[in-house]
């Protein structure tokens, strides 16, 4: 044996009693949980043999509480890149067989050694969290880490698209960098995600409550909206990533990998899906796929304030972000989650060069005494301030209702929409004819000798007068009005036509959002 | 695609609309005017000492209640004139938040 091959050999050596992480007792802990290893999970979602480790034989440095006799392999974190679906990533990944993953300066160093690559390299950033937090032996070291995750986060926020994975707990502080990030999955029975953890809530306020009830992934999917993505096992969701990351662009000056174009599928028929009575729902996912290429439409946050529907599809190959009012749910309306949500899918696209489409059908927004007090006022205009500040091609189609407030603030040509477009039947208008009528012909109804016949009268005079596209065509609000068979031609000329939109905002350090 | 379903209807100022509700909406609260008379605390905590008893006449300024909270202790303090009638929390009780401590008249 040449000196060489002991030398490999003895690399070999390290790199096994590292890679094993927390033990075998530790690694079963892991398994009963029903959740798979750091290094299972990284195998598994990337391309095959793409893994690349680094930081393998990083030590930690505490020295306080009988630390500095322990040693815990990698400091329980996996930093590396790959490859998902041919695209570059970066990725790290907590093992909770080491240390329960907790989070310490070496650790965390780590993690922004790999962050600061993904940001210099143009490349997605993946992290699968599953920590107890933060490693309380080493303090205030601790914390620093995570303010330099953080930090970092912020700095790429829009530059590279950062994906946070939640396979197990993530408490405290820790929460924080996957709620700065693009994109964040979560498993059910798996992740938990709370500031305060059920016990403190027992111990301070005497309340009982599961960890799955406070944090777990329906609660963030559903409720809160911290999740995009929820699957029911790790494989589903690592289905998901790779499908997200085949869809998105890789960085902001680096457009989305392209497919071949495809049509949509012939079951989806664009003219039998909306009914002519505005008052009848229908599924508006239906109409998404029956203009995406193969009907194949990623949905973004599907059940979190289901009245907005938001999510990427492709035409003619290239990736377009779709917001669309959901009839289905609560009529379509807008209200506080629906308008964050489409928000931030919307400065999402913007930032990453997607264009948007928008498909409009709403009753405008949800009257309440709970959705006033909740802010409705500066939710809503969240979503006036994205649209408005898009710069990326944007395509709007009427497709039924678009009243009032909602008129506006669903990608109007007054808000800088590039095409807007207007099915035959689409109603514009500031208000309900019934309200509308009883201010503009009160006189007249009051006067007459049958109030109520009168007011039926005025009611459908008004709706005649302006439940239709032509008055907004009128005033070249609508630049066409189209068959709904045409709706994808006129979408693929004008995602063609603008493919080289140069439209700039006035020079700012940064706009200031209602946050 | 679009079998028989059965809807909900939700009103809104422009008409009646046929939908289905999402969990949020089904189970918001209604809106409760708050009760000027009830001294209510805004946070959780420990009673640490009630200051005052039923039938006593208090003006603004006076001290009710120390209230702990978050390691802190405060000063539940009366905003304005009246008689204490009733005292809802005893020393050493955990309260929960937006807990009536105090009815005054």
């Amino acid at each position: 044996m040449s000196v060489e091959d002991k030398k490999v050999l003895e690399l070999q050596q390290r790199i096994e009693k590292i890679a094993v992480g927390g033990g075998e007792k530790a690694i079963e802990k892991q398994k009963a949980m029903g959740k798979l290893t750091a290094r299972e999970r990284i195998i598994a979602l990337l391309d095959p043999d793409s893994f690349h480790e680094y930081d393998l034989f990083v030590e930690h440095d505490g020295r306080d509480f009988g630390m500095q006799d322990k040693s815990l392999p990698g400091d329980g974190v996996i930093i590396g890149t790959g490859s998902i679906c041919g695209s570059p990533i970066a990725i790290f990944a907590q093992d909770f067989t080491v240390a329960g993953g907790s989070l310490g300066f070496m650790h965390a160093r780590k993690i922004t050694k790999i962050m600061d690559y993904a940001l210099n390299m143009r490349i997605p950033l993946i992290g699968i969290n599953d920590s107890g937090g933060a490693r309380i032996q080493e303090g205030v070291n601790a914390l620093a880490g995570y303010g330099e995750i953080f930090f970092r986060n912020t700095l790429s926020s829009g530059v590279i698209p950062q994906i946070s994975v939640i396979l197990g707990p993530c408490a405290g502080g820790a929460v924080y960098s996957p709620a700065l990030t693009d994109f964040v999955f979560v498993v059910e029975n798996i992740s938990k995600m709370f500031i305060t953890g059920p016990e403190v809530i027992k111990t301070v306020l005497g309340e009982e409550i599961s960890m799955e009830e406070l944090g777990g992934a329906r609660v963030h999917s559903e409720q809160t909206g911290n999740a995009h993505f929820f699957a029911t096992s790790e494989e589903e969701c690592f289905g998901q990533i790779r499908k997200l990351i085949s869809m998105i662009p890789p960085a902001n000056n680096i457009p989305a990998p392209k497919a071949a174009p495809a049509d949509p599928q012939p079951q989806y028929d664009i003219t039998s899906i909306v009914p002519a009575d505005p008052t009848v729902p229908y599924d508006v996912r239906d109409v998404i796929k029956a203009l995406v290429d193969g009907s194949d439409f990623l949905e973004v946050m599907e059940l979190f304030a289901a009245n907005i529907v938001v999510g990427f599809g492709r035409i003619d190959g290239e990736t377009v972000g779709f917001i669309a009012n959901q009839p289905m749910v609560l009529a379509g309306v807008l209200d506080c989650d629906s308008s964050d949500k489409a928000a931030r899918f919307i400065r999402f696209c913007d930032a990453f060069g997607i264009p948007i489409v928008t498909l409009e059908d709403l009753p405008g927004y949800l009257p309440g005494i709970d959705q006033e007090h909740a802010g409705v006022i500066r939710h809503g205009a969240k979503m006036l301030y994205a649209y408005s500040e898009a710069t990326v091609p944007s395509i709007t189609v009427i497709l039924r209702k678009a009243y009032g407030g909602g008129y506006i603030a669903m990608g109007s040509r007054h808000l800088r929409a590039d095409f807007v477009f207007a099915w035959p039947n689409a109603e514009i208008a500031v208000m309900g004819p019934e309200g509308a009528a009883n201010i503009i012909f009160r006189k007249e109804i009051m006067g007459a000798e049958d109030p109520a016949k009168m007011r039926e009268q005025k009611i459908q005079e008004y709706k005649e007068k302006f439940a239709n596209p032509y008055v907004a065509a009128s005033r070249g609000y609508i630049d066409s009005v189209i068959a709904p068979s045409d709706t994808r031609k006129f979408i693929q000329h004008a995602l063609h036509v603008a493919a080289h939109k140069s439209r700039h905002q006035p020079a700012k350090k940064h706009g200031n959002p209602p946050f | 695609m679009s079998e028989e379903k059965k809807y909900e209807t939700l009103e809104t100022a422009y008409g009646t609309f046929q939908t289905t509700y999402n969990k949020m909406y089904r189970e918001r609260k209604p809106w409760v005017p708050a009760n000027p008379k009830n001294i209510v605390c805004h946070i959780p905590g420990t009673i640490v000492k009630v200051m005052v008893k039923e039938g006593d006449q208090v003006k603004p300024g006076d001290l009710l209640i120390l209230f702990k909270a978050m390691k802190m202790n405060n000063n539940v303090v009366a905003q304005k004139a009246g008689t204490i009638k009733k005292i809802c929390v005893k020393a050493g009780e955990n309260v929960k938040n937006h807990t009536v401590l105090i009815e005054m008249e």
